[in-house]
């Protein structure tokens, strides 16, 4: 199985390790890092695509999440989608911030691309994280964040709406319009049929 | 939302769960079969390409700076009084010593965007240990002044997040439970150097033994625990006991809710490390104490079979199945001149079916089983002086459920000894040690040995002794030379 899988918790275990985090509970606020901290790394990975940024970003945005934990509610977002929009906004810190210092920018020239495959010719060859990256960094911001968080993280379309506060239509949209562009960019022939794309 | 869109998010959800395979999505939808495939690649191409673990490194040390970061949040949220400027520009310091080494660490070693994906994986292994370094020389300093310091003193909230962080850092199930039996332990020595010193307990340190007790008991009721682990529980709770009772008089008047609640705990504990100890079928013989260690008992003991409520093979004094007492209302009294000892005449009450009659034996008075089948003295040799035993048939000990009490004349020491599946268990009932009278708990026992526990508790309970006008003769045997004296090898 290629898409993601983490260890499932059980809902009423997690509610009850983050209730007991909130209250101060260490070994609760160990838990939730053990289950999300590989979860949040893909993402980081997924967003910069630099282990060495993701690594920092991972740490911040944990670091955050102890900072604000006293402060969720379970009645307006999932725990899971509140971790996922801390990272989110880390990571717009993160873009922001190296703007701001002239750092380079996550747009890439589409012709620098040069990531075309074949699955019908390969189809065991692994599309690389650097190729992808490469890819999604040609599409809009709001449909990297939502492929992230469905192929990295693998946040259901519910819980991708919360953490990024859209609705879940706009949600489905926008991965239909990012997956139809990535297959063009990355995998244009199938079988010797031309996908049609309906973007 | 075209049609297609629907079919393809459909099948995209099947996949994420696990539900269909790309094949299962195709052949559902044969028409869209050509364009869903491309796309449903390409999703699995991402989901494989960001198919990335953390370095194990990067996981370990990070892992460990978050529990680091948790103690320090902990820290800053506990009611410290009074909370000393020391403290707080230490962990200043600390906090910046930690920063100026993660900014020198990015400045040195950030690397342009041409990195490759997968870099030094010493970066971070050195990073990490240049705040582990950090975080232990600071530790170094406050743990060595903090491990003996006690609630009220303002090191003590280093002396708890050292212990959460310990907790924390410990991966498996064993450890961990190792950790939060040290620290009960240093709980109840805290009470124990507090009580000492005279100083007045407060709520907050009853509540903080409680709250490390109990889930040790939780934990110990849901099983898999190894017998040392149950060992050390048992030896916390009595611990416990003790240390609460002799605390009483500095436990401030706000604390007495927790102090009941403290009493429950240690009892609770007392009740699921017998359930636990004595359920084991394969189990050593256990010897439950009566709150204090081992006294040796004195003097000449006198060993009276405890008749069962079930019918045991050899066993002379049985209930019938009915449940009425087979001892007769009135029975003959018995005594022994050379040991000063006299059983029978009229029943004082029953307990499970079984009538109990007044003991007279040297400075004490009991109520125990009367002697149904006749007694007869006996001399084992060793204290110059009578054993006395109510029947012939002593091996009733090798059947279970089967029991011996063994109760001292001179001081009232009383020991009971049980086969329960097999093995032959001592219970110290009633001990006397420095002018003071310690018994075995009835819940503990009842909830060990169910109604068996009700006639030894019952006897316990009767004892009387007469003031001593003598000097206490010395030691002479152990409870267990005593069991061994009374078992059919030592009996003549």
């Amino acid at each position: 199985m290629v898409f993601p899988s983490f260890q499932a918790v059980a809902p009423d275990l997690e509610r009850a390790t983050v209730d007991r985090a909130r209250s101060g509970d260490q070994q609760a606020l160990a838990d939730i890092y053990d289950w999300y901290m590989p979860r949040v790394y893909r993402y980081t990975v997924a967003r910069v695509g630099n282990t060495h940024e993701a690594e920092d970003l991972t740490e911040e945005v944990f670091l955050k999440v102890l900072g604000a934990i006293g402060d969720f509610h379970w009645k307006d977002v999932p725990f899971s989608s509140w971790i996922f929009r801390i990272a989110h906004n880390c990571i717009a810190t993160h873009y922001r911030r190296s703007a701001q210092r002239g750092g380079p920018t996550s747009e890439i020239p589409e012709d620098t691309v040069d990531c075309r495959h074949d699955l019908a010719a390969s189809v065991e060859e692994r599309i690389t994280l650097e190729e992808v990256r490469q890819a999604t960094e040609l599409l809009p911001e709001a449909q990297r964040e939502v492929i992230a968080l469905r192929f990295a993280v693998g946040l259901s379309i519910a819980d991708t709406a919360k953490a990024l506060g859209k609705r879940e239509g706009n949600i489905k949209a926008l991965q239909h319009k990012a997956v139809a562009k990535l297959q063009r960019m990355l995998i244009p022939s199938v079988n010797g049929v031309e996908a049609k794309a309906k973007v | 939302m075209t049609e297609f869109e629907a079919r393809l998010q459909e099948c995209l959800a099947a996949l994420h769960e696990g539900r269909w395979s790309i094949d299962d999505c195709l052949r559902r939808y044969p028409a869209d079969a050509a364009a869903l495939r491309p796309q449903l690649l390409t999703a699995q191409a991402l989901s494989q390409a960001y198919a990335v673990a953390p370095r194990e490194e990067f996981a370990s040390v990070a892992r460990e700076r978050f529990l680091i970061a948790t103690g320090q949040r902990l820290q800053e949220a506990m009611d410290l009084e009074p909370e000393p400027s020391f403290f707080a520009a230490a962990r200043v310091r600390f906090l910046m010593a930690a920063q100026r080494a993660k900014l020198g660490e990015r400045a040195s070693q950030r690397q342009p965007r041409h990195v490759p994906l997968f870099g030094s994986p010493f970066r971070a292994l050195a990073g990490g240990l240049a705040s582990i370094a950090i975080f232990l020389s600071f530790s170094t300093y406050t743990v060595a002044s903090a491990s003996n310091s006690l609630p009220g003193d303002w090191q003590y909230g280093v002396k708890l997040q050292t212990e959460r962080v310990r907790l924390a850092l410990a991966f498996d199930d064993d450890s961990k439970r190792s950790i939060k039996l040290d620290i009960a332990e240093e709980r109840v020595a805290e009470i124990e150097q507090l009580s000492k010193k005279g100083k007045i307990i407060g709520p907050g340190v009853l509540d903080r033994l409680v709250e490390q007790t109990q889930p040790l008991v939780n934990d110990a009721r849901d099983g898999g625990w190894n017998s040392d682990d149950i060992e050390r529980l048992s030896a916390v709770s009595a611990k416990e006991d003790s240390v609460l009772t002799q605390a009483v008089p500095q436990i401030s008047i706000d604390a007495q809710s927790q102090l009941d609640q403290a009493k429950q705990v240690s009892r609770d504990a007392r009740v699921a490390v017998a359930e636990v100890t004595l359920q084991q079928p394969d189990r050593q013989p256990a010897v439950v104490t009566a709150s204090v260690p081992l006294a040796t008992p004195t003097g000449i003991p006198v060993i009276i079979e405890l008749p069962t409520s079930t019918a045991t093979p050899g066993a002379s004094a049985t209930p019938d199945s009915a449940g009425t007492p087979t001892e007769l209302a009135a029975s003959p009294t018995v005594a022994d001149a050379s040991s000063g000892v006299t059983i029978g005449g009229t029943s004082v009450g029953s307990r499970n079916s079984i009538k109990l009659y007044p003991l007279s034996a040297g400075r004490i008075k009991a109520n125990v089983p009367g002697p149904a089948s006749g007694w007869f003295p006996i001399d084992d040799g060793q204290h110059g002086a009578h054993l006395i035993r109510l029947s012939n048939d002593v091996t009733t000990l090798g059947h279970d459920g089967s029991s011996l009490i063994v109760i001292n004349t001179v001081n009232g020491d009383m020991y009971w000894y049980v086969n329960r599946g097999g093995h032959i268990d001592e219970v110290q009932m009633r001990i006397t040690k420095d002018g003071g009278i310690f018994t075995a708990d009835h819940v503990v026992l009842e909830a060990a040995y169910g109604d068996l526990a009700n006639v030894p508790l019952y006897i316990m309970e009767s004892i009387e002794v007469t003031p001593d006008v003598t000097p206490t003769p010395e030691a002479s045997a152990t409870p267990k030379a005593t069991a061994a004296a009374a078992s059919p090898t030592a009996a003549p």
